[in-house]
């Protein structure tokens, strides 16, 4: 079984998934939340180090057809040999923004979506995330998307997840 | 093609170019050159990311003894793609295309301020100055915004002389080899 995390774009969503290349990273470079976001999600230039820098990083700018407006990094567990047996099977977003000024038009819940079925498809039983916990933070945003607190809490983030196994999820 | 430059230390000198790695990155993302320095330069981290999309940089972290103190990133143009594609970035200087193949290009240095005025920056272009050599180039180049607080004197005071040309908008300086 291979441990990449593998992803086809759905047919007829305007909303997808495209690797970073030469001819689109400056484009991925210049996107940027809110100013009063910018406390709980680090630059997409240091996002897009990291990636490079950690084989268990999976990267994408999220186009809406021909316009990058926002950019995901997941976690891949399955290539990294740290990961303890019940992380294995979650998925984690690992970071995730839409451009201030895509924001307020529901894109990032159908990225969500699109990760749900990405983790579905990759045999994950949960996609997961953490958050800074304050005000004009993440939390409400995922919390509608139906993801729920795990109670544990990762690097002084709140962990949340989306159980797959759940109708509708 | 990845651009691979023939660099090895150089016995005795605590200044060296390190390879940045999962181990290192962290430390490299932090150093930064002073508030008033930074309409000259680029972060590191934008640094980093084009280092790795382009094939024609050569990145390095400079370590002095055991502790990084700054980064350089060269544009080695024996890596240009034989075609250039048309889409050309449009924001940030990029010497790709510009430079002819004798000169290897400087296309970031920076030292982080709690680092400059020990005059580690004169060193690194010592050690730029022979690995150029060492790869057979025949000269060192680089452009810069001219202004107050830039880069301009501090590569004229290492022998840099002005070109005449402009690469958008910066001013070409080298330093001959021969």
């Amino acid at each position: 079984m291979t441990d990449e995390i593998l992803y086809v774009p759905a047919e007829g969503d305007r909303l997808r998934l495209v690797e970073i290349t030469t001819g689109n990273y400056l484009a991925v470079l210049r996107l940027k939340v809110a100013e009063d976001q910018r406390r709980f999600v680090d630059s997409n230039a240091v996002s897009l180090v990291q990636g490079h820098y950690h084989a268990n990083a999976w990267f994408r700018a999220i186009y809406e057809d021909d316009c990058a407006v926002g950019f995901v990094m997941l976690h891949n567990p399955r290539r990294d040999p740290e990961a303890v047996p019940r992380e294995r099977s979650r998925l984690f977003v690992w970071r995730l923004m839409i451009d201030r000024a895509h924001q307020r038009r529901g894109l990032g819940r159908r990225v969500i979506r699109i990760l749900a079925d990405i983790a579905r498809s990759n045999r994950f039983t949960h996609l997961c995330v953490d958050f800074v916990e304050a005000e004009g933070g993440p939390g409400p945003f995922y919390e509608a998307c139906g993801f729920q607190r795990s109670g544990r809490i990762v690097d002084g983030e709140v962990e949340a997840c989306l159980d797959l196994n759940v109708e509708g999820s | 093609m990845k651009s691979e430059l023939d660099y090895s230390p150089t016995e005795g000198d605590s200044l060296r170019l390190v390879e940045i790695t999962v181990d290192n990155y962290l430390e490299v993302l932090r150093l930064k050159v002073t508030e008033d320095q930074r309409t000259f330069v680029a972060s590191n981290a934008v640094s980093l990311v084009q280092g790795h999309y382009h094939d024609t940089a050569w990145f390095r972290a400079i370590y002095e003894g055991e502790q990084p103190v700054g980064f350089v990133m060269l544009h080695d143009p024996r890596c240009e793609p034989a075609e250039v594609s048309d889409e050309k970035p449009d924001s940030d200087f990029d010497p790709a295309g510009k430079v002819a193949d004798d000169s290897l290009f400087i296309w970031r240095l920076m030292i982080g301020d709690g680092h400059q005025g020990r005059g580690l920056g004169r060193r690194v272009i010592a050690i730029l100055t022979d690995l150029a050599r060492r790869n057979g180039f025949s000269r060192l180049c680089l452009s810069f915004v001219e202004g107050e607080g830039g880069p301009g004197p501090f590569y004229e005071a290492c022998g840099f002389q002005r070109s005449g040309r402009l690469i958008d908008d910066e001013i070409e300086a080298c330093l001959d080899l021969g």
